[in-house]
């Protein structure tokens, strides 16, 4: 069965000169759930073959998603380009583009690829026939612990957290704000094409990135806060929201 | 899939290293001599144990650094090639290895992982955390859902998401008061709150989930783990006086909630015009499940005069002058898992006053005239009600439930009217007993298939004693009868079975078909006795009524609903047949009819942001209980009703169009509402009036029309960092009536609405909010009248600092007919003392110290003053302690 992945951008790209070979492909569907300022539900996907990876998370609803059609595997990036993280092993990069608050308006975050400190632990479960194994890391401001398996080797991880020898099945965070389950696994998946764009976006650091949201934040409580009937007293503290990535390293 | 496969190793020694610290590297190949790029390279020892672990490069290449020297096992793998395993002796500083990896089929393996995790990912719910909408002036529960997007409370306090109101509002998963939720969310505390978690496609029954199309929403309350387990609750005692009397209010709430035992007492006693709950008989009304929507409390139960006094259209605490005391203890106990038991009890007493002025003119062809009254009305009530539910999950597929509804109360309204400078006295003595059982098993076949049986079996008995000491010279009647006595006794029951089976298909498509029994029986037996001076003159022809009403409803319906992704189409068309008597002494009246009701609707997401819905329904339905009978019936002391004798199936059609634009957060929202009713056949009134009393009869009549259009419009605006509001109405109804023996007259009354309001988010110290609402009516009888109103407000809110809050409200209230315009002041000053235990407050009420609402209205055949007495200044001392 050949699949075939057709990209759509809506803004223009340059698309990355380099071109892997065709290798075989690791596939896995989560379900995702964010606890952060309000309980949102997505659905996100993992695929990475053995030098790139592609994270996306998206709300079940909406029309970027997967979908499968005739054996043909077609996901297109339309205007919605937020929730979406590209990482390179051998550049050493993740890319992440997000969303500004003006329409049309997006930004890439870049920080580097770290293997880094696991804490593989002793403690093992079965998920569906393969034997996983808890590990630990502190990542980006919060404590992870996820179970992979080894019987599946994949270098690559949802939300950055890459390096484990085997695919991650389960994510959770001690805040119990995060929670990805696996739900899907398609091993020997194969694609043409799975490269690592080349964004024009203006590039912003994460921090920045995050101030930014705060203030328009603000400014959405605000408006909700004055959509109010008259009988309700308000007062008006600064939010924070919260993000997924707490601090930079 | 581990192969256990010993290769022989090219190894490169080299020297004894004294920290015993080895380094592995290594090259990884597929038989064509080619790298295999990042191959995972775990390093176990003996013990199966992690050492430690990397990917292979470009190149192939992986290195493991500070091995400790020992024996260890390497393995190899990667997408595509044979797992690989080899047992390494590790003697020297460093290692290196080659391995060559066999490919494996390269076919595609899929692999699906059933949740069996506890934590399940729900996608009909949104969760909101309270502690980022708290703002720290919230008391009840209704003050913070007011602040959460999406839901809309309204002045009543009814919950709304997405402009269909809420089903229930749970705690911890477990719902005390259904349709009455207003019972929390008016008097329970905030703070212990954790989430607001909204359920979309609510069903309320669990077996149903995922089969019916339910556009249902509930309201689901976590609380932190400081509430969980432990006794809580606040306690509030307010005092005040104004003149001589003393003005008190004394409200508690005690509660625990864990698992296995919920329990909610709440208590209130006051005279400072505050309801604690509605109507005790309002409040339980039963849950609209689609399955027996035919068994529901949509009958007329025969209660004939109502004890209700005209109120003004302010908000009830400026015109009720009251006593009234609640108590209630609710209670849920989940007994095991799949047995839930509630227990709920109410008892209320409520003493209220009621008083006005009026002065009505009439010009009725010939009769033009003036009446002046002066009304006195003092309503004593007290009430009891219990209610028991058990719920039985009998298996995974399989569920009975039972609810049972004892009601009990009396009334006693006693009306002291100077009319014309004549007292009349009247008493209105009643009881209710009411008792309202219900079962419901259900049965979930398949996935696809579900069937419900349910019954119900309803007694109600209002027996009522009226008592006039004046005749109005009914004409019928006896010159020298001066005192009457009115007994009615309404005996209403029902009893109903349901079969409800529901069939999705794979594409979503719903087939719901029921078949069902209803029977009703009505027996109102009045009698009307006249006396002079306490001697018993007669009990007078036409003034009788023993009769007996029984509908038996044998019917059958189907509904076929198609889901065409964003387009979802349904049809849907009720058989019945119905057999129907009327019965008196030496009449009877019986009838057989079969009709159809058809109904069509659609539901269509145009895209994410633009919904339209739309139905369009003819409806048949019987003349009301309350309507037939023969004999007249006194309901008011200057009143009179007489019914229909005769059967009828009213039609109605109605067309309903529905536009949404924008979800909440959206700079706008918009939601328009249209719908057209035009009831073909209809029970009017044929008014025959004079200066002391009125006869008003019921009869059949044709072409009523109603066309209402409703509009809501919010936008943010950003330079003022406030929010606008605008609703526009617009309502006309024609329809036809008679008066002292005239030919039809036809009447339109328009009435348009028009309100903005402007409210604004600021941080810091100040906020405003203001509005204003304009009301225009026209009538055309004979001559066009207009009358408007306005009401405008502008309060204020000023956060000193985070232990003391000012508000201020004030209010303007114009009508075109009256000359001058009418203001009300109000403001409450709280101080939070000792961590958020104890608060203090000072709350005064109409500062300007009015003491009567005036109300005006003009039309050709009639005008009307009348002054509404209401409550006059007060200023009220308040403590709260929480604990």
């Amino acid at each position: 069965m050949k699949i075939k992945i057709l990209l759509f951008f809506a803004t223009s790209f340059l698309i990355n000169t380099q071109i892997y070979s065709q290798s075989n492909n690791l596939v896995v569907e989560y379900d995702f759930r964010l606890i952060l300022n309000n309980i949102k539900n997505y659905s996100a996907i993992l695929i990475q073959n053995d030098s790139v990876s592609y994270f996306k998370y998206f709300n079940t609803e909406s029309n970027d998603h997967l979908k499968e059609k005739n054996g043909n595997y077609n996901f297109s990036i339309g205007s919605k380009m937020e929730n979406f993280i590209f990482s390179d092993k051998f550049q050493k990069l993740n890319l992440e583009i997000v969303k500004g608050f003006e329409p049309k308006k997006y930004y890439q975050i870049v920080d580097s690829l770290k293997n880094s400190d696991w804490e593989i632990t002793e403690e093992s479960k079965m998920i569906e026939g393969y034997k996983t194994l808890k590990a630990l890391k502190k990542f980006k401001g919060r404590e992870y612990l996820v179970w992979f398996t080894p019987d599946i080797p994949g270098y690559f991880g949802p939300l950055k957290l890459h390096g484990l020898p085997g695919l991650i099945l389960e994510v959770s965070d001690s805040k119990k704000e995060i929670i990805l389950i696996a739900k899907k696994i398609l091993i020997n998946k194969h694609f043409e094409k799975l490269q690592f764009p080349k964004v024009n976006y203006p590039q912003i650091r994460r921090m920045e990135y995050n101030q930014m949201v705060n203030k328009e934040l603000e400014k959405l409580t605000q408006k909700m806060s004055s959509k109010l009937d008259r009988r309700f007293k308000v007062e008006i503290e600064s939010s924070s929201p919260k993000s997924i990535e707490i601090e930079d390293q | 899939m581990a192969k256990k496969y010993v290769q022989t190793l090219l190894l490169i020694f080299s020297f004894f290293d004294i920290f015993s610290q080895c380094n592995i590297s290594g090259k990884i190949f597929d038989f064509e001599k080619k790298p295999i790029i990042s191959a995972s390279v775990i390093l176990k020892d003996s013990s199966n144990k992690f050492i430690s672990y990397s990917y292979s490069n470009q190149s192939g290449e992986f290195e493991l650094k500070n091995i400790k020297i020992g024996h260890y096992y390497l393995s190899v793998s990667s997408i595509g090639f044979e797992y690989k395993k080899i047992e390494i002796e590790l003697l020297e500083k460093k290692t290196a290895i080659e391995l060559i990896l066999k490919p494996s089929f390269t076919e595609l393996k899929e692999v699906i992982i059933k949740s069996s995790s506890s934590m399940k990912i729900k996608s009909d719910t949104i969760v909101f955390n309270a502690d980022f909408y708290k703002q720290g002036d919230e008391k009840v529960i209704e003050d913070l859902l007011r602040k959460i997007p999406g839901l809309v409370v309204d002045n009543n306090g009814t919950i709304r998401v997405g402009g269909k109101e809420v089903e229930k509002v749970m705690i911890e998963g477990d719902d005390f008061f259904e349709k009455g939720y207003k019972i929390l969310t008016k008097n329970m505390p905030v703070s212990p709150i954790q989430n607001i978690e909204i359920y979309q496609h609510f069903s309320n029954n669990k077996l149903l989930k995922g089969i019916e199309n339910s556009n249902k929403v509930a309201i689901n309350l976590t609380l932190n783990d400081k509430a969980k387990n432990k006794w809580f609750g606040d306690m509030e005692l307010s005092g005040g006086k104004f003149k001589n009397e003393m003005l008190y209010e004394f409200r508690d709430n005690l509660m625990k909630f864990s698992k296995k035992f919920k329990f909610y007492q709440l208590s209130n006693g006051n005279n400072i015009g505050d309801k604690a709950i509605e109507d005790l008989n309002k409040i339980f009304q039963s849950e609209d499940n689609n399955n027996i929507s035919n068994l529901d409390d949509n009958f007329d139960d025969g209660e004939l005069i109502k004890g209700v006094f005209e109120t003004p259209n302010l908000k009830i605490q400026r015109f009720n002058f009251n006593k009234s005391k609640l108590f209630s203890i609710n209670s849920i106990l989940n007994i095991s898992e799949n047995l839930k038991f509630k227990i709920l009890g109410f008892l209320d007493s409520d003493n209220n006053v009621f008083l006005k002025n009026n002065i009505d003119q009439f010009n009725i062809g010939n009769l033009n005239f003036i009446n002046s009254e002066d009304f006195k009305g003092i309503k004593n009530k007290i009430g009891g009600l219990a209610k028991i539910d058990f719920a039985f999950d009998i298996s995974s597929v399989k569920s009975l439930k039972y609810s049972g509804k004892f009601n009990l109360g009396n009334e006693y309204d006693k009306i002291e009217l100077l009319f014309n400078q004549k007292m009349l006295n009247q008493n209105l003595f009643f009881e209710k007993k009411s008792n309202d059982q219900k079962f419901e098993y259900t049965e979930k076949i398949n996935q696809n298939n579900v069937l419900v049986f349910s019954g119900r079996y309803f007694k109600k008995n209002t027996p009522q004693y009226f008592t006039t000491n004046q005749v109005l010279n009914f004409d019928l009647l006896p010159k020298n009868a001066n005192n009457t006595l009115q007994f009615s006794e309404g005996e209403f029951q029902l009893i109903g079975l349901e079969g409800y089976l529901l069939n999705k298909s794979i594409n979503g498509n719903l087939l719901e078909v029921k078949f069902g029994n209803q029977i009703q029986s009505n027996i109102l037996k009045t009698q009307l006795e006249l006396f002079e001076n306490q001697v018993s003159l007669s009990v007078p022809n036409g003034f009788q009524n023993d009769r007996i009403y029984n509908l038996n409803d044998l019917y059958f319906s189907s509904k076929y609903n198609f889901n065409l992704n964003n387009l979802k189409i349904y049809l849907q068309s009720d058989f019945h047949q119905q057999f129907n008597l009327l019965k008196v002494a030496n009449e009877n009246l019986s009838e057989k009819p079969f009709f159809v009701v058809p109904n069509i609707g659609i539901d269509w997401l145009i895209n994410k942001k633009n919904i339209f819905t739309a139905s369009y329904s003819i409806k048949k339905q019987n003349i009301s209980q309350n309507n037939l009978f023969q004999g007249y019936l006194q309901t008011d002391i200057r009143s009179l009703l007489k019914g229909i004798w005769r059967f009828n199936l009213n039609t109605t059609s109605n067309l309903f169009l529905n536009y949404k634009y924008g979800n909440f957060g959206d700079d706008i929202l918009i939601n328009t509402l249209f719908f057209y009713i035009k009831n073909h056949e209809y029970v009017g009134n044929n008014y025959s009036i004079n200066q002391n009393y009125s006869v008003i009869q019921k009869g059949l009549l044709n072409n009523k029309d109603l066309i209402n259009i409703s509009s809501n419009f919010d936008y943010y605006l950003d330079f003022i960092n406030s929010n606008f509001k605008l609703n526009l109405g617009l309502s006309n109804s024609k329809y036809n009536y008679q008066i002292n023996n005239s030919s039809l007259l036809e009447i339109n009354s328009l009435n348009t609405n028009f309100d903005i309001e402007l409210r604004s988010g600021f941080k810091g110290v100040f906020n405003y909010h203001m509005g204003t609402k304009w009301v225009f009516s026209e009538m055309t009888n004979t001559i066009v009248h207009k009358n408007s109103y306005n009401i405008s407000f502008l309060d204020f809110n000023f956060n000193i600092d985070s232990k003391l809050k000012l508000q201020i409200q004030t209010e303007k209230y114009f009508y075109n007919n009256v000359n001058s315009e009418l203001y009300f002041i109000d403001f409450s000053g709280n101080y939070i003392l000792k961590d958020n235990k104890l608060t203090l407050s000072l709350i005064g009420n109409n500062l300007l110290n009015n003491d009567s609402f005036k109300y005006v209205y003009i039309s050709d055949q009639y005008n009307s003053e009348i002054d509404y007495k209401i409550r006059p200044i007060n200023l009220l001392f308040k403590i709260e302690y929480r604990f």
